[in-house]
C-alpha cells in the first residue's frame, strides 16, 4: 500500500475511534495533564528507537518485544503529538507514522486497518493445526452468563491498572472462521504489574480466552482494538470456549477463583484514585506511559523508570483547564486532520 | 407503552425489569439482580455492580466508556447518551429497553 493510501487510512482510523467522544476523565482528564510528560515521552522513545536501529535491532526483534500490536498501533498518536510539540517536520512526523504502521504489520497476519471489521492475527489458513486445542462445550446457558460476566470484570480490571493505555494488557483479536462458525480471542497480559502498583495477587500474569460464537453473532474488532457488536446474544450464541492461565488449558471455575482478587484489586485502585490529588495521578500516568514503551528500553538493557526531569514538571506544572473539557466532534475532526 | 428516553446502541438485546437509577456508590448496595441499571458513565469500580444487571442505560459517554464496554464484554444489553435518562426514568419503575433501537419504555 502506498505511503499516501496508508497515512489518509490512519486518519480515518483515528476518526472512527475518537468519534464516539469517549469521556477519558478516569482517574483524571488525560488531556489536561499529558503536556507535563508527553515531549520527554516522545523523546525518549525516538532516541531509543533509532538508537536500536543504529544496533542492528530489527523491527521484527521490536515487534516481538511489544508483543501485541495494539500496544503500538494506539501509542502512534501519542508519539506525533509529542513530534508535533518538538517542532518535528511534518515529513518527520509522517515518516513516523509510517514507520510504526509498519511495526504493527509485523506482528498480524491480517490488515493493520482492519478493513473488514477483523484482527486477524494468526494465519487463517493454518489456524486449524494452530490452535489443536480442546474446547469445551457452553451447553449450559448458565455458563456463558459466568462467562460473559468474567470478561466484562476482566475489562474493568485492564482499565483500572493501566487507565486508558490498556492496550499494554491486553488484545482482542478475530474473527476467525472455524467450522463454520466464528472464533474471537482474548488475551490478557502484564495482569500484574508489581512495579506500578502493590496490588493482591491474582496469581497469574496472563490469560487467553477463546470464544466460538454463531455466525449470527455480528461482530467486529477496528483497528483501536475497540471490540463492537451489532445483533445477536453473545450469551446465547456462544457455542463453545477454552480458557487459558499462564498458558495451562484450566476451567471455568479457575477462572471464577480469580475474580474476588481482581474486584478486590479494581476497589483498591479506585479507592486510590479517590484519595490521590492530581500530581499523584499525573504521576501514576506517566508511570503507566513508560511501561507501555518499556520494551524498547528492555532491548537496549537500560531501566525504563522516569526520569528526575518528568517528576519535576508534574510536581512544578499546572493542570490545563483549558483541556479538561470535552471536545466537539467538530474538534476532534480538525484535530485528526490537522495534525499530521 | 410509552417511550420514555432514547440513545445510542452498544450492546443490542431486549430486557424487561426494575429500573435501579445510581446517583452515588451508595445507590449500588441497593441493585438486585435483574435490574437494569440507569447511571452515569464513571469509573471502573461500576463494573463489578454492572454483573448483577439485566440491563444499563448509560447517560452520557460514548460507545467506548468504561460501562459501555463491560456492558458489551458481559453480554448485557446497553445503551449510552441517554440525556437525563436519570431524571426521565424513575427508580424502582418497570421499563423495557429495546437496546437494539436505543430505546427504553415505561411498562404498564
Amino acid at each position: 500500500m502506498a505511503n499516501e493510501k496508508k497515512l489518509l487510512m490512519y486518519k480515518q482510523s483515528l476518526e472512527s475511534a475518537w468519534g464516539y467522544n469517549d469521556y477519558n476523565d478516569w482517574p483524571i482528564k488525560y488531556n489536561s495533564i499529558m503536556h507535563l510528560f508527553l515531549n520527554n515521552f516522545t523523546q525518549e522513545f525516538l532516541h531509543d528507537f533509532i538508537e536500536l536501529k543504529s544496533k542492528g535491532v530489527t523491527n521484527q526483534d521490536i515487534a516481538k518485544a511489544f508483543y501485541n500490536p495494539s500496544r503500538i498501533y494506539r501509542i502512534i498518536h501519542t508519539v506525533i503529538y509529542g513530534m508535533k510539540n518538538l517542532k518535528y517536520s511534518a515529513l518527520e512526523q509522517k515518516e513516523m507514522v509510517i514507520e510504526l504502521l509498519d511495526l504493527t504489520a509485523l506482528m498480524k497476519f491480517g490488515s493493520v486497518f482492519n478493513e473488514n471489521g477483523k484482527n486477524i492475527i494468526l494465519n487463517p489458513d493454518n489456524l486449524e493445526s494452530t490452535l489443536k486445542r480442546t474446547f469445551l462445550k457452553a451447553d449450559d446457558r448458565e455458563k456463558s452468563v459466568k462467562l460473559h460476566r468474567l470478561l466484562g470484570i476482566l475489562w474493568a480490571y485492564t482499565e483500572a491498572i493501566f487507565f486508558r493505555a490498556h492496550d499494554v494488557t491486553k488484545e482482542i483479536h478475530g474473527l476467525y472462521n472455524i467450522d463454520d462458525n466464528s472464533l474471537l480471542i482474548r488475551e490478557y497480559m502484564n495482569l500484574m504489574p508489581n512495579k506500578l502498583w502493590n496490588l493482591v495477587d491474582i496469581g497469574c500474569n496472563k490469560i487467553k480466552i477463546f470464544t466460538k460464537y454463531t455466525k449470527e453473532i455480528e461482530l467486529n474488532v477496528d483497528s483501536y482494538n475497540h471490540l463492537f457488536h451489532h445483533s445477536g446474544s453473545l450469551i446465547d450464541g456462544l457455542l463453545e470456549y477454552r480458557i487459558e492461565i499462564d498458558d495451562n488449558e484450566s476451567s471455568l471455575e479457575d477462572l471464577i477463583d480469580i475474580m474476588p482478587k481482581l474486584s478486590e484489586n479494581i476497589i483498591s485502585i479506585n479507592q486510590w484514585a479517590k484519595q490521590a490529588d492530581w500530581k499523584e495521578k499525573t504521576k501514576k500516568y506517566a508511570e503507566i506511559y513508560w511501561f507501555r514503551k518499556s520494551p524498547l528500553r528492555d532491548l537496549l538493557g537500560m531501566p525504563a523508570d522516569l526520569s528526575e526531569e518528568v517528576i519535576g514538571n508534574i510536581e512544578l506544572g499546572q493542570v490545563d483547564e483549558s483541556r479538561v473539557k470535552n471536545l466537539t466532534d467538530k474538534q476532534i475532526k480538525y484535530l485528526i486532520y490537522s495534525f499530521i | 407503552m410509552k417511550e420514555i428516553v432514547s440513545g445510542m446502541s452498544v450492546s443490542p438485546g431486549l430486557v424487561s425489569s426494575t429500573a435501579r437509577v445510581i446517583y452515588n456508590m451508595s445507590d449500588l448496595e441497593k441493585v438486585k439482580y435483574g435490574d437494569i441499571l440507569v447511571l452515569p458513565n464513571s469509573d471502573p469500580i461500576y463494573a463489578i455492580y454492572v454483573m448483577r444487571a439485566a440491563g444499563t442505560i448509560c447517560e452520557n459517554g460514548g460507545r467506548l466508556s468504561h460501562l459501555c464496554i463491560v456492558s458489551l464484554e458481559m453480554g448485557i444489553p446497553c445503551i449510552t447518551n441517554a440525556k437525563n435518562a436519570r431524571e426521565l426514568i424513575k427508580d424502582g419503575e418497570n421499563i423495557m429497553l429495546d437496546s437494539s433501537e436505543g430505546k427504553v419504555y415505561r411498562n404498564g
